[in-house]
């Protein structure tokens, strides 16, 4: 793989700089007005003030340093890169979260390469662009939910608390592409990804704060079979990194008499896996010295998908602004069974769809609403209901999520309040008010919560003991 | 025989007025004395004060010129002196002698301090007074190009003292115009500098009344620079009628007719928050050749930030 890697991407830029730009490196070599630094240190630090729970833990005590650096080394040629590290203490102030001896060791610090989260070269020309190394690719309209922005994996590590403050870059996870953008037309242009590297979605494990309900679970029941003195072993069958199974993404982006529309598709493997029993070996039940098999796998999927936007410029509507992405997912692979009970998995497609409106109200409040709907081709499998993946509960056919996200802003900007309210079509519904500070040009403060309610077999009511304040501290430089 | 007298001055007077005669012979612009040079229009004797503000608004929006980049910071400073400052950049293409939909287009790029860096606004001002613009976002932390309905024309913007109306979605169509006389102006002390400016200017001074009812000022008095018509001082009126805020725009007038605006003061009466902008003069480039396809969603998705 390090060779394939070494061939597709590492080779093309160093050749593009050795062969093409060799004269401008020279020449500008050390050019300090070439070069832009930025970063930050950041804390960020979570409570659980659920009062039910009766415990006020520390869900996180997140300290992270991040460095980012731009080089032109001429003007349309750019190398790019962000280092980061991070240390999470939370781990060593509670014991609790180390339900499992690995926990503190995979949610307490940077992970493996993850410190280098972004490294491309960039080549700009008016009719192609092209950017090639570790990136984000975002695709679609929705805010705070991932309907035809599929093309990075995400770190769930804390559900999606993060998602929801809009931080989606903070979040998602880079990986190695070339990234061509062609422009036939002023405002038409033609994207086409190629992603020979894969990761999966990080979820974090079991007995972690933020863990959903179906990890912890199914480490309970994993645990039963441990107990019974079976030993439990678990293959992930990721597809690995190749060009045969590499992703390939294309986007059609045009705007029309202020109609804005994308085309997409995306070919490549799922970034959620899905657990495969193969048996217990011999006789097939769990005793001391018998060997309980599992398969993670990892489906390929076809996504055929489009987005629009349209912002009402005059008549009745003027200052609506008009948006829906939609996604069909072919050859898609889903748990089924009864709640708490995987029996087998199917193959079963989907289609996802989101449809927003925004307005600003009364000068400078912004309102932002969302329907979000998850459909599945059909509802069941050889008599058993499809399962929900974070919750283990009986997937319905169709499941809704209404959104409203209000935001103001006082002092000439400083101070800016916001709230996002979902709501899931079981009656559960999570709010995130926030408020953050300009203390100085250079730091931020922001105050915020996660107040959640719901079955805690649900989406947003597993974190139902979750009630979060969090505080954060930024300072750039 | 008085009837087809009074016919023929008619059709006579509607053939001109069509061709637009009764107000471009004043206002055509002087052509360019060099390749790159910019074609400005300058206020003649007896000129109306409705001519002026479309001069004015010729000037304020760089149409002058084909394109227009510059790059300076601007500083927020409340009442107790606490500051805050933003370095930025901005991007225009004039489209209006080549296109029948756009007036022009313009990128505002935000390039510090660190927790907005890269934060981006295109906008699309069309020709049709009657339309809104098309506004999109790069927003960093999404990595993500956002399109979003224009803000409410009384928004200010990224909280400054100029609203986005007096930003960049005011048009001549929205005011009517008075003309209160020609005055020599005192001066204006910037707070952010501490230079006078334009003291003992000759000035052409204007009462522009919005026409949308209960708006959010009731007036303002404007002081054009007699020489280019430049807005150089605004004194903006709340709903009241009290004075509400003020603005400074100090213009250089180049020789090859361009009329860059380098520093720019406004001040909220009310509250004492000032804004300063300032450009630095060797990043300012007029006709530098940049085209239509540069304000596009794929320039905002260069962003690296």
């Amino acid at each position: 793989m390090k060779r394939f890697l070494l061939c597709t991407v590492v080779a093309p830029v160093v050749v593009q700089l050795a062969v093409v730009l060799t004269p401008a490196v020279h020449a500008s070599l050390l050019d300090a007005d070439r070069l832009t630094l930025s970063g930050y240190l950041k804390n960020a630090t979570s409570i659980n003030v659920d009062t039910a729970d009766d415990m006020d833990e520390f869900m996180k005590i997140r300290s992270t340093v991040q460095l980012a650096s731009e080089y032109r080394l001429t003007d349309n040629i750019h190398l790019f890169a962000i280092l980061r590290q991070w240390y999470d203490s939370a781990y060593d102030a509670e014991s609790r979260w180390r339900r499992r001896d690995g926990n503190r060791k995979k949610m307490s610090r940077t992970r493996q390469n993850d410190w280098l989260r972004e490294c491309y070269l960039d080549y700009y020309s008016d009719s192609l662009d092209i950017r090639i190394g570790k990136q984000q690719v975002v695709w679609g309209t929705a805010d705070g939910v991932k309907i035809l922005d599929i093309i990075n994996p995400i770190d769930y590590r804390e559900f999606d608390f993060e998602l929801v403050r809009a931080r989606d870059a903070d979040v998602k996870i880079p990986l190695w592409m070339t990234k061509i953008e062609y422009s036939p037309t002023v405002n038409g242009a033609l994207q086409f990804l190629f992603i020979p590297d894969y990761e999966t979605n990080f979820f974090a494990p079991a007995g972690a704060p933020y863990a959903v309900r179906a990890m912890n679970a199914g480490e309970d029941r994993l645990d039963v079979l441990r107990n019974l003195g079976a030993d439990v072993v678990i293959r992930k069958k990721k597809p690995g990194r190749s060009l045969e199974k590499s992703k390939i993404g294309l986007r059609w982006l045009d705007v029309i008499n202020g109609f804005e529309y994308t085309l997409n598709y995306l070919h490549g493997y799922s970034y959620s896996m899905t657990r495969h029993f193969q048996g217990i070996r011999p006789f097939g039940v769990p005793f001391p010295g018998s060997v309980a098999s599992f398969e993670d796998r990892y489906a390929q999927t076809e996504t055929f998908g489009f987005s629009f936007t349209k912002a009402m410029i005059e008549g009745l509507l003027r200052g609506y602004n008009f948006r829906g992405e939609f996604a069909y997912i072919m050859n898609n692979k889903n748990a089924y069974g009864t709640k708490d009970n995987q029996v087998g998995v199917g193959k079963v497609d989907s289609y996802n769809y989101v449809l927003g409106v925004d307005k600003y109200y009364w000068t400078n409040w912004f309102f932002s609403f969302q329907l979000i709907q998850y459909w599945l081709e059909r509802e069941k499998e050889k008599g058993y209901h499809y399962l929900f993946g974070p919750t283990s509960d009986i997937l319905d056919r169709c499941e809704t999520i209404l959104s409203l996200r209000i935001k103001t802003d006082f002092m000439n900007e400083r101070l800016q309040p916001s709230v996002l309210i979902q709501w899931g079509d079981d009656n559960d519904w999570k709010m995130n008010p926030m408020v953050e500070y300009e203390l100085r040009d250079y730091m931020i403060l922001t105050w915020g919560m996660h107040i959640i309610q719901g079955h805690s077999s649900q989406l947003f009511g597993q974190y139902k003991n979750r009630d979060t304040m969090f505080f954060e501290v930024k300072v750039g430089f | 025989m008085k009837r087809m007298f009074c016919l023929l001055i008619f059709l006579w007077v509607s053939v001109l007025s069509a061709a637009g005669w009764t107000q471009t012979t004043a206002l055509t612009p002087f052509p360019p004395a060099c390749p790159g040079c910019c074609e400005s229009m300058k206020p003649y004797p007896g000129i109306s004060a409705d001519d002026l503000m479309r001069i004015k608004c010729s000037v304020k929006y760089t149409k002058f010129a084909r394109d227009y980049k510059g790059i300076g910071f601007f500083k927020l400073i409340d009442r107790k002196g606490f500051e805050r400052t933003r370095d930025w950049g901005r991007y225009r293409v004039i489209l209006n002698r080549e296109s029948d939909v756009f007036d022009y287009k313009d990128l505002v790029v935000i390039l510090n301090p660190q927790n907005i860096k890269g934060l981006s606004v295109l906008t699309w001002t069309y020709l049709d007074p009657d339309k809104n613009q098309e506004v999109w976002l790069w927003l960093p932390s999404l990595r993500k190009v956002r399109r979003i309905s224009q803000s409410e024309a009384d928004d200010p913007f990224m909280g400054t003292e100029w609203t986005t109306e007096e930003m960049s979605t005011r048009k001549w169509e929205d005011e009517n115009y008075r003309m209160v006389g020609e005055e020599i102006f005192g001066g204006y002390t910037a707070r952010v500098t501490g230079k006078t400016y334009y003291a003992n200017k000759e000035c052409y001074v204007i009462e522009a009344v919005p026409k949308r009812k209960d708006w959010y000022y009731s007036k303002r008095i404007v002081w054009l620079d007699k020489d280019f018509a430049g807005l150089v001082f605004d004194e903006v009126y709340d709903p009241a009628g009290r004075k509400w805020k003020t603005f400074l725009k100090e213009y250089e007038v180049w020789e090859n007719g361009c009329i860059p605006q380098m520093f720019l003061e406004g001040k909220d009466q009310h509250t004492g928050h000032v804004t300063g902008t300032s450009f630095e003069k060797e990043k300012i480039e007029f006709n530098s050749g940049l085209e239509e396809g540069f304000f596009t969603e794929k320039t905002l998705m260069r962003s690296k930030w």
